[in-house]
């Protein structure tokens, strides 16, 4: 890892699980202000339980989260939203009976002032001009595209210092899904952290500083993103 | 004197009448709010068969099961499809109409005021018109109810009704038809209430609808609860408390204006407090972790497990590797506007284990569940050994030969590690009702063998020292042994493996798998398999075919399609 | 024949407008919390009694009577989600444990009303008792006023859902728990506040019932039923849905009465929700699921 630069999440043999299925064996990584981290691995092997352990939507059986050197292990999710940590899940990350503006007042709603929510409203339409011009259309209706770009919307409306974003790719088109990396990319250079799950390996290799590769609920490798690009062989991570 | 035998025919009455709730709400695990009318189907069929046709009472009691019984079913028909909460919105509904016809149909039932004037049952020249007469009556006719009640419970049958309880799904996928069990418990349950009613119809010589109403009903669910659901002995001791309490409370000075007030007020309160501090009632399903295997014999078919010989495999039928397993044709199905699956064909060849896999959200989930019959397609054929499959439902799928494991593993956790296998076990007689009256020698029998090839199964997973204890203490691991034990009880030749590895550790997954396929190479079994995990896939199969978004877009073997680059951009992403 | 069907039309309203009421209160909480509320006949009986007991025994004006049956309302209901069903959830209760000590709650709470009431019945004191008609139907003031009550409480509803932040934060956790913990709302305190707007609805209910009739210790029983029928029969997400098959209800229970004689009117309720409910099993004016 890299030591120049500050460690803004560090998790330390976490586990985790559902009632009595435990999903986490004893996971470890950090995170650097200013990185984008990628976590891949085949479906099941525990990626989306880690982002929702750190976050606090599983509480961990063990081990510990540490966020800008605080500990926030057993910090409910509202309190991670007000020190900046968001989380959007893979599926499921929108009120589909909600419109658009309603579904980012939802994301806004915790927020003590709520009467600032206009301003970074607008702000989320600057970046996606397509919500900002369908404000009053129910999220179920929209496209894949335009769902996921919600969904971002509804993290960065309190402009997260670290972003968990879970298979951001998943429902898109490789097309679409590029133009959703740029906003990624974009995010990241603003000072957004970005920890990224991500089925599409080849995009998070690129995308990434780091990438951890996790095999049945633990971590098998951590290397550097462009070291595993360049490999061009990735069966026998999965 | 009278006094107390009065109060002991009420509680043996009663307790009749709970047990027969119990086999629906405590074993069948469905809430039904309308039980006391089968009680009053009971008694008025009684009453009136014994006042107009002058017939011997057995003869009304009997007239009241069967009217009753089919009552019960055709109420259960419709709205066992239905979602649990509207089951219970049915169950009220079905309660209130027929409360209403108790009191408007006066042609029938004389309204309001009731029938009086029943005459009292009179067997082989002897009356029961006291309560010193009628306390053996009610005991024996109690007695009756109970042994029936204990036949079911103890039974295939009473096996069966409790894995629906636990996970009906998973229960149809082991080839059980829920539905028809269902509405036979609901009509034995129905009928046994119109015994207990038809009882009191001849005790009281009086009855109205008010014996019948909803409040008799919710006090039938009281019972149940307080006294256990699921266990044999609950109803009595609900019964005894229940009936018998609120009568202590006439010999307090003051209370008798209000006991029925207070009485109601009780029962309130009971059931409150124990749905919040003791829901499994006072004497739970199982006490303790470790249950006393009631099955005949089973300690030495214990011992006799142990000393299993490890089968040799037959040898290969040479008609059946030629002949493939399973065959699919141009499957589709979509969901609104999505297409999830279009036009997949794949072939099972025997005997061998076959993968698929593809990226995340590829349709393999959905393939799997068309070819189980857990959805219909829109379009294509699945061939099962031969037979047609398409469309049809997931216990006829079972029967023809092809049985799955789920993801979540799902088994059935309130009950013993043996009885999960057993209940899995194909063709058993005892699951037919008739049966059980007709053919004992014959459930036995089928009983004892079932036992020998559970603890066989066993065995093979060595979970056999665990036969005993309740499922849902075992670890996760185990469970899933107990899942696979389960399935192989089933005798499918042909197993759908849906990612059985999921949500293990590394240690778990490398022992899962070299069991997984020392099993299937011994039992000669084809499988087909969904993994994510490609280190299951590589060690277990020889053949796979590779999906994505919905087609088959490869078919060989692991190596090969590993080397083919264009897999490669799908799996892994075009950058 | 002609003058009685429009009455019986008329009266359908209103019987109807009462229903529509009670399904949105009934609604609102199932939709949200998932729990099958049966203590909400409670709710009705005692808001009914308190207004009757305050205008009667009080020279208050009958409109504290409106309050008092609000607060009373207000007050067991949130009483119960916090005592009961709060500690229940946290028992990791089933939903048929839940319901179970509900009809608990229920049947202890009316078996209290009638000890200390018995059965007579209580009249709310103080209403004007105007006769009002409109051609040639004939109906009293707190009739229409019943309806008109009625329908303003089922806007004032809808348009909190639609427009106030907290009713959008209803909607959410309805609709998405998981996501709406994920977003930090708090569904406990959402919880809170869908039972209390769901019994202060059910207290209005219960302040216009015994104003058109008189308080008795089952006067909830019938509101209730055609509550959860209601919101089953109009489809569990929509609470237009809920007020629309409550107005249905209320005029098939009163126009019923033209082809059976009073005491079926049940019969014909619950035979058109078994009917409805095994052909479109997500209810009437619920979009079909994909």
């Amino acid at each position: 890892m890299d030591q120049t630069r500050e460690i803004l999440l560090e998790v330390k043999g976490l586990e985790a699980g559902y009632g009595k299925r435990k999903v986490l064996y004893n996971i470890s990584l950090g995170i650097h202000s200013g990185e984008i981290v990628g976590l891949i691995g085949h479906n099941g092997a525990g990626k989306s339980t880690t982002l929702r352990s750190i976050f606090g939507l599983v509480v961990p059986s063990r081990g510990q989260v540490f966020y800008m050197n605080r500990e926030v292990t057993f910090a409910s999710c509202a309190e991670k939203l007000g020190l900046g940590i968001c989380h959007m899940p893979q599926e499921n990350f929108l009120f589909n009976d909600l419109t658009i503006r309603d579904n980012l007042e939802m994301a806004y709603f915790t927020m003590e002032n709520s009467s600032t929510f206009g301003s970074k409203a607008k702000e989320v339409y600057e970046l996606f001009p397509v919500l900002g011009r369908r404000q009053g259309q129910l999220a179920g209706t929209l496209s894949g595209g335009e769902r996921r770009m919600l969904g971002i919307g509804m993290g960065l409306l309190r402009q997260p210092k670290l972003f968990l974003m879970d298979e951001p790719s998943s429902g898109l088109s490789p097309v679409i899904f590029q133009s959703v990396i740029q906003v990624i990319q974009k995010i990241n250079s603003l000072g957004t952290s970005v920890f990224l799950v991500e089925q599409n390996v080849k995009v998070a290799f690129k995308v990434s500083q780091r990438v951890y590769v996790m095999k049945a609920g633990s971590i098998i490798l951590e290397e550097t993103g462009k070291k595993l690009l360049e490999r061009g062989e990735w069966w026998d991570l999965f | 004197m009278d006094y107390i035998l009065h109060i002991l025919i009420f509680i043996l009455i009663y307790a009749s009448l709970v047990q027969s709730l119990n086999l629906i709400m405590g074993y069948a695990g469905v809430v039904s709010m309308c039980h006391a009318i089968f009680s009053g189907i009971g008694a008025y069929t009684a009453a009136l068969i014994s006042i107009h046709l002058g017939y011997n009472f057995l003869v009304g009691m009997a007239v009241g099961f069967l009217l009753a019984g089919v009552t019960g079913a055709l109420l259960a028909l419709p709205s066992l499809r239905v979602r649990d909460e509207y089951l219970i919105v049915f169950t009220i509904g079905f309660q209130m109409v027929m409360f209403e016809l108790m009191l408007t149909a006066r042609g029938i039932t004389e309204g309001q005021g009731g029938i009086t004037n029943i005459p009292a049952p009179a067997l082989l020249g002897l009356e029961f018109n006291s309560p010193y007469s009628f306390l053996p009556l009610a005991l024996g006719i109690t007695i009756v109810c109970f042994i029936i009640a204990w036949r079911v419970i103890h039974s295939p049958f009473g096996r069966v009704l409790k894995a629906i309880r636990e996970d009906e799904s998973a229960c149809r996928a082991l080839g059980k038809n829920s539905l028809r069990f269902k509405v036979l418990v609901f009509a034995l349950g129905g009928g046994l209430a119109a015994i207990g009613g038809s009882t009191l119809a001849y005790y009281l010589t009086f009855i109205s609808p008010f014996s019948f109403s909803v409040d008799i009903s919710i006090f039938l669910i009281v019972m149940v609860v307080m006294g256990g659901a699921a266990n044999f002995w609950g109803p009595l001791v609900g019964a005894a408390i229940l009936v018998g309490l609120p009568e202590v409370l006439r010999f307090i000075p003051g209370t008798a204006d209000i006991i029925d007030v207070l009485r109601e007020f009780l029962y309130g309160i009971i059931l409150m407090l124990f749905m919040l501090f003791r829901p499994q009632g006072i004497l739970p399903e199982y006490l303790g972790r470790k249950q006393k295997l009631t099955l005949p014999g089973s300690k030495a078919l214990q011992e006799l497990g142990d000393n299993q010989a490890i089968e040799t495999p037959r040898p290969l039928d040479e008609k059946n590797i030629s002949l493939p397993a399973v065959e699919i044709q141009g499957l589709s199905k979509s969901f609104g506007g999505l297409q999830a699956v279009k036009d997949v064909s794949l072939t099972l060849p025997f005997g061998k284990i076959t993968g698929l896999i593809g990226p995340n959200g590829c349709g393999k989930t959905t393939v799997f569940n068309l070819i189980t019959g857990h959805l219909i397609p829109n379009g294509g054929t699945v061939y099962i050994r031969g037979k047609d499959m398409t469309n049809k439902p997931p216990y006829r799928v079972v029967s023809s030969g092809l049985a799955r494991s789920w993801q979540d593993v799902r088994i059935f956790n309130g009950m013993t590690v043996l009885e999960n296998v057993l209940v899995a076990r194909p063709n058993q007689t005892g699951e037919s009702l008739l049966s059980l009256i007709f053919k004992p020698w014959r459930v036995a029998e089928e009983e004892k063998e079932n036992i020998r090839k559970a603890f066989e199964y066993l065995n093979l997973v060595g979970l056999q020292e665990k036969a005993d204890q309740l499922a849902v203490s075992l670890s996760p691991t185990e469970q899933k042994l107990i899942a696979l034990s389960r399935l192989l009880a089933t005798e499918c030749p042909i197993l759908l493996l849906d990612e059985p590895t999921a949500a293990l550790d590394l240690e778990s997954v490398k022992r899962i798998i070299n069991l997984i396929k020392k099993i299937a190479k011994q039992k000669q079994k084809t499988v087909l398999l969904v993994e994510h995990n490609l280190d299951v896939v590589r060690g277990l199969v020889e053949n796979a075919y590779f999906m994505s978004d919905g087609e088959i877009l490869a078919h060989g073997q692991i190596h090969e399609l590993i080397a083919d680059p264009k897999l490669a951009e799908v799996y892994f992403g075009i950058e | 024949m002609k003058i009685l069907l429009w009455q019986l039309l008329v009266n359908g309203i209103i019987t109807g407008s009462l229903y529509a009421l009670a399904g949105v209160s009934w609604g609102i909480i199932y939709r949200t919390t998932h729990i099958f509320h049966f203590s909400h006949q409670l709710v009705f009986a005692v808001a009914g009694y308190a207004a009757a007991l305050v205008t009667s025994q009080t020279p208050l004006p009958f409109y504290f009577g409106f309050l008092t049956a609000i607060i009373a309302a207000v007050a067991l209901g949130c009483g119960i989600e916090i005592f009961l069903y709060r500690n229940l959830r946290r028992l990791k209760a089933t939903q048929t444990t839940i319901f179970l000590a509900s009809m608990g709650l229920a049947i202890a709470g009316i078996a209290l009303i009638l000890f200390f009431f018995r059965s007579n019945p209580r009249s709310l004191k103080g209403l004007p008792a105007i006769m009002l008609s409109m051609g040639p139907t004939n109906f009293t003031a707190v009739d229409l006023a019943l309806v008109i009550v009625s329908w303003i409480m089922i806007g004032l509803l809808l348009l909190l859902l639609a427009k106030w932040r907290y009713g959008k934060a209803i909607r959410a956790v309805g609709s998405n728990l998981e996501l709406a913990k994920n977003l930090g709302l708090n569904p406990e305190n959402i919880y809170l506040l869908v039972f209390a707007i769901g019994s202060a609805l059910f207290g209005i209910g219960a302040f216009l019932f015994t104003a058109r009739n008189c308080a008795f210790p089952t006067m909830g029983l019938l509101p209730f039923f055609m509550s959860f029928t209601a919101v089953f029969l109009g489809g569990i997400s929509s609470i237009a849905g809920h007020a629309l098959a409550g107005l249905i209800l209320g005029l098939a229970e009163t126009l019923g009465m033209i082809v059976l004689p009073g005491e079926y009117r049940i019969i014909i309720v619950f035979v058109i929700l078994f009917v409805v409910i095994i052909i479109k099993p997500e209810g009437l004016l619920s979009p079909k699921r994909g």
